[in-house]
This record gives C-alpha cells, sequence and structure tokens, in this order.
C-alpha cells in the first residue's frame, strides 16, 4: 500500500531533528520515532535520510553524541543538543513562525 | 567554524574508530527496527557512503587513494624516480645552501630591538672635497650630532659610537681590547637597561670627568669572577684608571652596533679626546614610530639649511636604514650566486619534466581509459600532479640533505664568508624556502606533463601522432631551455675563473713570504710628546733586530693591504699650481723597505740611519706620475705645515688598499717625522709564526710591561684574504657549471636516445632499404643537435646580457669577453655532440632484419 509521504522542502530536516532532540537525548532510532510521533505519522525517515543528517548536524556542532544503552539494553549511539544547536532552534523556530504566519495571511489559510 | 574545522581534523585522524562507530550504530537501528517489528530495507552500504561525504572528509579520502596510486607508480618505474630525485636533489641542495647563506647576510633580521627603526645618519663633504676623497658622505663630527639630537623631531634618540683599540691592564694581564666609545644616548637609544649598575649619563661624557666604563657580562665574569658589581671595581685602560659602573645582560648582539667587532668594553666617547682635536664618530639614530626614512630625511635636509646650523651640517646630511651599506660587495656576490643557482634548479625541474613527458605520453592508454570511466580532467590532473608532487618532495628532502654537506663544505672553503653560522632562525626559513621550492617544482616538473598527457587528442580516437608531436615538440623545448641556462651558468663560472686567476696574478708590489707583522698602540697617557714616542720606537727597533732568527726588520705606521692605519698628509709643491694635495703617507724606520721587498726605482730607499731624520722622504711611482710629470723628482722639496722633506728615492707602485685597485700615490716619510702612536712592526725570518710571535710578545714584555701587542698577522695572509671572496665565487660557480653540465648532457642523451628507442622500427626499414649507418647517424644527430645548438645560442645571448650585473666582481675580464664565450659555446656544443653521438651509434646498430621480423 503506497504510503502518503509528505515531501520535504530542502532544510527543513535539520530543524525538525534538532526540534526532536530538544526534551532529551535520543538514539538514532528513537529519533526517528519521535519525529513520526511528532507529525502524526507523516513524516517518516530512513536511514539512509536520518544517519547523514545526523552526522551533518554533528559536524555543524549543533549535536553532540555520545554512547549509552538504549531501553533493550543495546548499547547505542545518543545525540543531544548542544547550547548552540538550541540558539539554533531557537532562531529557526522564530523564523518559521514568521514564514508560516505571512504565508497563512497571503494564502488565507482558513481555520478548519 | 573554527569547531566545524575541528570536527573535520577529528574525522580525519579518527577514521577507523568513525568507521567502526557507524557500523555499530546502523546495526543497532536495524535491531531497533526488527524489535518494533520494521524491517530496514535500505543498502547499508549507501548509507555509510552518505555518511561519509557528511563528514566532510571526502576530499581526504580521494587524497589518500590517489596518494597510494601515486606510490605505486613510483615504485613501478624506480630508475625514472631515482633519477627524478637525484637531479632535484643537485638543483634544491645547491639552492638551499646558498639560501642559507643569504639568509646570515641579508635577509636575517638585524639583533637590535625594532631594528626597522634605526637610521645611520651621514654628513657630506662640499662639492671640491668629495671630488676629491672620491665620496660624498663624511664621518659627522660631535657639533653635528648634537645638533640632531637637539632639534629633529622625527628621531626619538641620537647617538654616537665608534671603536677604539685600547690596552688594557689592572686585574687583567696587558691585552689589546676592541671598545666602543658611545655618547650617553646610546643604551637608552637601543633600549639596553644594564644587568647590574647603570649605563652613562651626561656627567660621564664630559672632558675631565672620572673615568667610567660600561662591561659586558662576559667581560665581568671573566675579569672579576662574576659576582655583585660593588662599584668600587676598576680597570687600567691605556694607562689611566676607570671604574666599572654598569654590567650588560646576557644578550650582547642587542647592544653591539658595530657588528663585526668583539667588544666587551664600552666607554664615554670623550675618551678620545686626547688623541685628536676634532671629534669623529658615526652616528645611530631612531626614528619615531610610523616615521619613514624618507620623512627623517627631509626633516634633517631642512634643519641643515637653517643658519644657525654648525658649519658640518650645512653641506647636507644623509639618512640611511641602518646596515643598508653593510658588505655591499658581499650582498651583490650574493646575488648573482642566487640567480645562478636558480638557474641550476631550472636545468633540473626541466630534466624532470621530460621524463615525466614522456612517461605521461606512454600512460596515455590508461589515462584515456580512467577518463572514459567518468574521472573528470580535474581529476586526472589532479592525480598527476600529486606523483609530480611527490617526486618533487622526495627531491628537496634528499636536498635539504645535500644542502646540508654543501654548507658544510662552504664553511671549510670561505670562513670569510661573514656570516654566523649558528641557529638564529636559518633551519626555520631553510625548511620554508625548502617547501617552497618544493611546490615550484611541482608545478613546473608536472604541470607540462599532466597538461600534454590529459589534453584532446591524447585520448583513445586521437592518433599517436598528434600528441606525440605536440609532446615533441615540448621536449624540444625543455631540452633547449637546459642547453640554454647551462651557457649562462657556463659563461659565468668562466668569467669568474678568470677573474680569479688574474687577480692571483697580480703582483702586490711586496715580498710577502716569511713576513710576520704585529701591531701596538702607544696610549697617549703614557707617551704624551713625540720625543717619547721617538725614544720608544728606538728602543723597540733596537731590541727587535736584536732578536735571534730575526733577518731583517722594520717599522712603520701600517703594513700594506686593507685599511690599515695610514696618514693623510696635506702636501703643498712649491712652483705647482695645484696648491696643496691630499697625499696618502707611510712612516717607515729600521729596514723597512728590505724587510718588505719594495723595489727602488730611482735613487734610493730609507735605510735605518734615515729613520730618525725629518727631512728626507720617498715617494712611489703613482705619486711622480701625478704631480710631478716632467719635474725633476730627485731633490724636489715637499713641505707640509711645519716641515719639509727633500724627495731622495722613488719606489715601486703597489697596490695600496685592495689588490684590484690602481696603486695610489704615496709617500715613505722617516718615523721621526711623523711618530703616531700607532706602530707596526715587520720582520722577516725563518722561523715559525708562534716563535716570531713568542719572541715578540717577550720582547714587549721586557720593555714596557704595560703594552700589549696585537694578533700578529702574516703578510701573505693579508694578500691571500684579498683573494678569499674572487676564489670562493670562481669554486661555487664551478660547482655550479659542472652539476649543470651534467643535468643538461644527461637531459640531451636521454632525449636522443628516448627518440631512437621509439623510432627502431623506422631505422631498421631505413636501414634495410639501403641507407647506411653513417647516414642514419647523421640523421639522429641532425634532429638531436637541433634543440641544443639553438639553446646554446639563446643561452649565450642571455648570458651577454646577464653578466652585466657581475661587472663588479670582475677583474681583468670584461662581461662581454668573446675568448670566455668562444671556449663556452664551443665546450658545450662538443659536450651535446657527444650525447647525441651516443645514441645514434646505436642507432646505427640496429638489426634490421630483426626490427622486420618483430613488426
Amino acid at each position: 500500500m503506497g504510503e502518503e509521504r509528505f515531501e520535504l522542502p530542502q532544510g527543513t530536516l535539520d530543524v525538525l531533528l534538532l526540534k526532536a532532540l530538544g526534551l532529551e537525548p535520543l538514539h538514532g532510532w528513537a529519533v526517528g520515532e519521535r519525529l513520526e510521533q511528532m507529525t502524526g505519522g507523516q513524516v517518516r525517515l530512513g536511514q539512509g535520510t536520518l544517519y547523514p543528517a545526523l552526522h551533518r548536524l554533528e559536524r555543524k556542532g549543533w549535536i553532540k553524541a555520545k554512547w549509552g544503552v538504549s531501553e533493550n539494553n543495546r548499547k547505542a549511539k545518543f545525540y543531544e543538543l548542544t547550547r548552540a544547536g538550541r540558539k539554533q532552534l531557537e532562531t529557526e523556530t522564530a523564523a518559521w513562525r514568521q514564514l508560516a504566519s505571512v504565508m497563512g495571511q497571503v494564502l488565507g489559510v482558513a481555520e478548519e | 567554524m573554527l569547531s566545524e574545522l575541528w570536527y573535520r581534523l577529528r574525522a580525519v585522524v579518527r577514521r577507523g574508530a568513525m568507521e567502526r562507530e557507524l557500523e555499530e550504530e546502523l546495526r543497532a537501528h536495524a535491531e531497533h527496527a526488527a524489535a518494533r517489528g520494521r524491517e530496514s530495507r535500505e543498502d547499508v552500504e549507501r548509507v555509510k557512503e552518505a555518511c561519509r561525504e557528511e563528514r566532510g572528509v571526502w576530499w581526504w579520502e580521494t587524497l589518500r587513494q590517489d596518494g597510494r596510486y601515486a606510490w605505486r607508480q613510483m615504485r613501478r618505474r624506480p630508475a625514472l624516480a631515482a633519477s627524478a630525485v637525484v637531479a632535484l636533489a643537485l638543483g634544491t641542495g645547491l639552492n638551499l645552501a646558498l639560501f642559507r647563506v643569504v639568509w646570515g647576510v641579508m635577509l636575517k633580521p638585524l639583533p637590535y630591538a625594532q631594528p626597522e627603526q634605526l637610521v645611520e645618519l651621514w654628513g657630506q663633504w662640499d662639492e671640491k672635497t668629495a671630488a676629491m676623497v672620491g665620496q660624498r658622505t663624511m664621518m659627522p663630527h660631535q657639533k653635528m650630532w648634537e645638533w640632531w639630537e637637539e632639534q629633529a623631531k622625527t628621531l626619538s634618540g641620537v647617538a654616537a659610537y665608534r671603536v677604539w683599540t685600547v690596552t688594557a691592564t689592572g686585574p687583567l694581564e696587558p691585552e689589546r681590547l676592541d671598545t666602543l666609545l658611545v655618547t650617553p644616548g646610546y643604551f637608552p637609544l637601543l633600549g639596553a637597561r644594564p644587568a647590574q649598575g647603570r649605563v652613562f649619563t651626561k656627567e660621564d661624557d664630559r672632558r675631565g670627568a672620572a673615568g667610567t666604563a660600561v662591561v659586558s657580562e662576559r667581560f665581568w665574569r671573566r675579569v672579576y669572577g662574576g659576582r655583585p658589581l660593588s662599584g668600587r671595581e676598576t680597570l687600567a685602560v691605556d694607562g689611566r684608571m676607570v671604574a666599572v659602573i654598569g654590567v650588560l645582560g646576557r644578550d650582547e648582539e642587542a647592544w653591539k652596533l658595530a657588528s663585526e667587532k668583539e667588544v666587551e668594553v664600552y666607554l664615554p666617547l670623550v675618551w678620545n679626546d686626547a688623541e685628536r682635536r676634532v671629534t669623529l664618530a658615526f652616528v645611530a639614530g631612531r626614528m619615531r614610530p610610523r616615521v619613514t626614512v624618507q620623512a627623517a630625511q627631509r626633516e634633517l635636509a631642512e634643519l641643515s639649511r637653517r643658519p644657525e646650523a654648525p658649519r658640518g651640517v650645512r653641506n647636507g646630511v644623509e639618512v640611511r636604514r641602518f646596515g643598508a651599506g653593510n658588505s655591499l660587495v658581499l650582498k651583490q656576490a650574493l646575488r648573482a650566486l642566487f640567480a645562478l643557482a636558480g638557474c641550476v634548479w631550472l636545468i633540473a625541474c626541466f630534466s624532470v619534466a621530460n621524463l615525466l613527458l614522456a612517461q605521461a605520453l606512454a600512460r596515455r592508454q590508461e589515462l584515456a581509459i580512467r577518463a572514459a570511466l567518468g574521472a573528470g580532467r580535474g581529476r586526472l590532473l589532479r592525480q598527476l600532479g600529486l606523483e609530480a608532487g611527490l617526486l618533487a618532495a622526495s627531491g628537496t628532502v634528499a636536498g635539504l640533505g645535500l644542502g646540508w654537506v654543501a654548507e658544510r663544505l662552504l664553511r671549510v672553503l670561505g670562513p670569510g664568508f661573514a656570516v654566523s653560522w649558528s641557529g638564529d632562525g636559518a633551519a626555520t626559513m631553510v625548511t620554508l624556502f625548502a617547501c617552497g621550492l618544493a611546490v615550484a617544482a611541482t608545478v613546473v616538473v608536472g604541470l607540462l606533463p599532466a597538461w600534454v598527457a590529459t589534453s584532446e587528442g591524447a585520448g583513445l580516437n586521437g592518433t599517436r601522432a598528434t600528441a606525440g608531436r605536440r609532446a615533441g615538440l615540448w621536449t624540444k623545448a625543455l631540452v633547449a631551455g637546459q642547453v640554454g641556462f647551462t651557457a649562462v651558468v657556463l659563461v659565468c663560472a668562466g668569467l669568474l675563473l678568470e677573474s680569479f686567476v688574474k687577480l692571483r696574478a697580480v703582483d702586490p708590489g711586496f715580498t710577502r713570504e716569511r713576513v710576520v707583522t704585529a701591531a701596538l698602540d702607544l696610549p697617549a697617557a703614557m707617551y704624551p710628546k713625540d720625543e717619547d714616542r721617538v725614544k720608544f720606537a728606538r728602543g723597540w727597533m733596537e731590541r727587535v733586530a736584536a732578536l735571534p732568527g730575526v733577518e731583517m726588520a722594520g717599522l712603520t705606521s701600517g703594513v700594506p693591504l686593507g685599511y690599515r692605519f695610514t696618514l693623510g698628509l696635506n702636501l703643498k709643491i712649491p712652483g705647482l699650481e695645484k696648491g696643496a694635495a691630499q697625499v696618502t703617507g707611510r712612516t717607515v724606520a729600521g729596514d723597512y723597505f728590505r724587510t718588505l721587498g719594495l723595489r727602488i726605482k730611482m735613487g734610493r730607499a730609507l735605510t735605518a740611519e734615515d729613520a730618525w731624520r725629518k727631512d728626507v722622504a720617498v715617494v712611489n711611482e703613482a705619486y711622480v706620475r701625478r704631480y710631478l710629470k716632467g719635474r725633476p723628482v730627485l731633490g724636489t722639496v715637499l713641505s707640509q705645515e711645519e716641515d719639509t722633506q727633500v724627495i731622495v728615492g722613488v719606489a715601486a707602485d703597489f697596490h695600496g688598499t685592495r689588490l684590484q685597485d690602481a696603486a695610489q700615490p704615496e709617500v715613505y716619510l722617516p718615523l721621526g717625522a711623523a711618530p703616531f702612536g700607532h706602530l707596526e712592526v715587520a720582520v722577516r725570518s725563518r722561523l715559525a709564526t708562534v716563535a716570531v710571535t713568542e719572541m715578540l710578545r717577550g720582547a714587549l714584555r721586557e720593555y714596557d710591561p704595560k703594552l700589549a701587542l696585537d694578533k700578529t698577522v702574516l703578510l701573505e695572509d693579508l694578500v691571500d684574504e684579498q683573494l678569499e671572496q674572487p676564489r670562493l665565487q670562481a669554486y661555487v660557480v664551478g660547482l655550479f657549471a659542472v652539476v649543470a653540465l651534467v643535468l643538461a648532457l644527461v637531459g640531451v642523451y636521454g632525449v636522443v636516445a628516448q627518440s631512437v628507442r621509439a623510432r627502431t622500427a623506422e631505422i631498421g626499414v631505413r636501414q634495410a632499404l639501403g641507407a647506411t649507418k653513417g647516414r642514419i647517424v647523421k640523421a639522429v644527430l641532425g634532429q638531436g643537435l637541433v634543440a641544443p645548438l639553438m639553446g646554446l645560442v639563446v643561452g649565450l645571448g642571455g648570458a651577454a646580457l646577464g653578466s652585466r650585473y657581475l661587472a663588479t666582481l670582475l677583474y681583468g675580464v670584461e662581461p662581454g669577453d668573446g675568448r670566455v664565450y668562444g671556449l663556452c659555446g664551443v665546450a658545450l656544443a662538443g659536450a651535446s655532440l657527444l650525447s647525441c653521438l651516443l645514441p645514434a651509434r646505436a642507432a646505427s646498430r640496429v638489426d634490421p632484419a630483426r626490427v622486420l621480423r618483430e613488426e
């Protein structure tokens, strides 16, 4: 059965991942799960998208990684936000909110 | 940004660990997915690849790959790699050794605090005197620097200093010391603070002040045992007592503006007032921050035009960057040598470029396949560039080793190359320079072959002919370039060699074998009057002549060659319109003329009996030529201010200051006529120098234990000193020429041999069709010699232009000397012919039958 996959515009993946890690450190699989939760199943990332993105965020210094033990007693690499990452999240969120409001006004999105 | 860089660096260093972590992470993901019942259907390898890309180190990965490939290539052709490395090592090594010297003499920053602010201040002669003396600048006198110090706003300080040799006793055995006489502003100018005690104040520099001295830490340790300064330590200098008031700290070089001398004691400038009426000194100034030399020059020039300026200042002033005028001839020589070393380096690079070009052509197929498989031209160029870079780096490293050896050799051949050989940051600079050379070599050596090999028409579809033809042209051009540069180096070597030979053959005008000289100074405090000095000289002469083993001995105010002590005499010649002339004079006593073997052309020499008279003189031929043309010589009266002398003889010319210079008019006076305090004794003896020195020292100690003898110098060595730089130049450039010749000839041989190899089939066919061996040889020669001969012609032309820069280094040879050019041209042409002959003969021995069978 074909799944309705939401097309993510460029550059949005980063902010989504940062938000997913906003509460607590998570390992790779858990991040994907949390993102699915948060988007009500509309965004499901495969390994090929998730891990390169995580590594990119790590390189940019917005998240840092630490090895730990997951819920099913398995060694896993946990990621958490750095201070710079938190700042980046705030900045991006504000920017997105503004964009959303502008777009909403212009395109006349009706409240449902 | 920085943290990103750091991440990338860590990713490079921890590659292995990161790979394992990634593997682990992806496996964990798969397990988590499985635990939730979701199969992960992704290609793990592609995920890994994507992650690696995100880590931003792909450039490093490709570099490593290319590097490994380049290394394999090198190992596959060891002969090629070895010859490339050797050629580059030779070229680089010479450059590095020379750079070491250039750094020490020309580029190294001066050891003083903020040396770029320091300037030299010089006065200028008026037009007439300048014409007579032969130069514009003059040493400033006291009124002048006091005026500058007072008035100049662009300078934060002015100080005067001069070197003065004294005899020190007191706590020491009598010893000759080089001291620096300085004004109170000297130490503040250099920012020198004493480690103990104080430095000079205006009070110390007054006439009649109690004698004071500042000493170096080394002197303090040597003479006073390094104990703390108590203020009661004294030193006897030229018979006067001085108190040691300060000790300078460790860094001696930073206090010493007169860099050539070992100075351990500093005295106030007023010290030398006893000897001269006018105090002349070198003057240094420090410019205020952000002031330029031109601005200082303008201000001082303007100051000199003011009506209240002291007399000497009004003729003008010259402000120079400190140290700019030092060792001018040496700097010129170094520049020329460096340029020639660069030529040799280029020759080496061209050799390697040719090698790589040939190799690149041979690999055309391989490169075409890679191109077809998707490697862009950029990637291929990078690959070839890396291979070239590997060779260049290896060659440069080998060159560093060779350069180290060459430097040791240089030290042995030319100790007077006046460079501080130790430390001073040279190692870093040389390494940096080596890196620069390696990069440049990569470009020169790699660019051309890479370009040609990856160009259009080099692909599988391009014919061998087109690519081969273009490469062939470049090869010929490179060979021509090699031979051309070799011609330049060869010609320069020839000119310098001939120069040296001619200089060595110059007759200095005196006999130099077995003559030992030693100087001493009679301090004014101990020998204040003329009669005292004459009395001393008489006694000293008697004692020296009486020493065992001494065949002949004489005294003089200064032996020939080098800037020795000579008198400037103002002589009036009655009957001549020219008025007074400044003539160089020497005083002599004892058997001076015979000891030095000076020849007499007319009349007689000054003998031992004449020494204490005041009324006779001997002139040299140059004097006669200049001032006594057409007049009777013997019996002419020379007059100075007080006395007159009668000319009793004419001596043969000898070269005065330098071997290269023509003889100047000179006058010999008896010691009795002008007894100055500086006496040099010349002794001819069969005994060893050490023995003679000991005897002289002993005799002086008996005669006056408060005096000390300077270092003894052999007259022979004085002459040799003059030959040192020309000899070194000739040898070094000779070495360059040999290396260049070998490289170029090997290059020519290689190219012709390669071409013969590539055309073996063609040669075989031609032979089968009836061509004789002779014709084959001629054909190969004809083709092979075109490039070298063209290069030779251009090279000789270039040498003619470039050798003009050598003009100041040459003696007895013109930069355009036809003989040297002709010889070099013939030699190089002949050598090229020989290099082509060997492969040509090999070509003629090709067996046509075998070739045809192989076809």
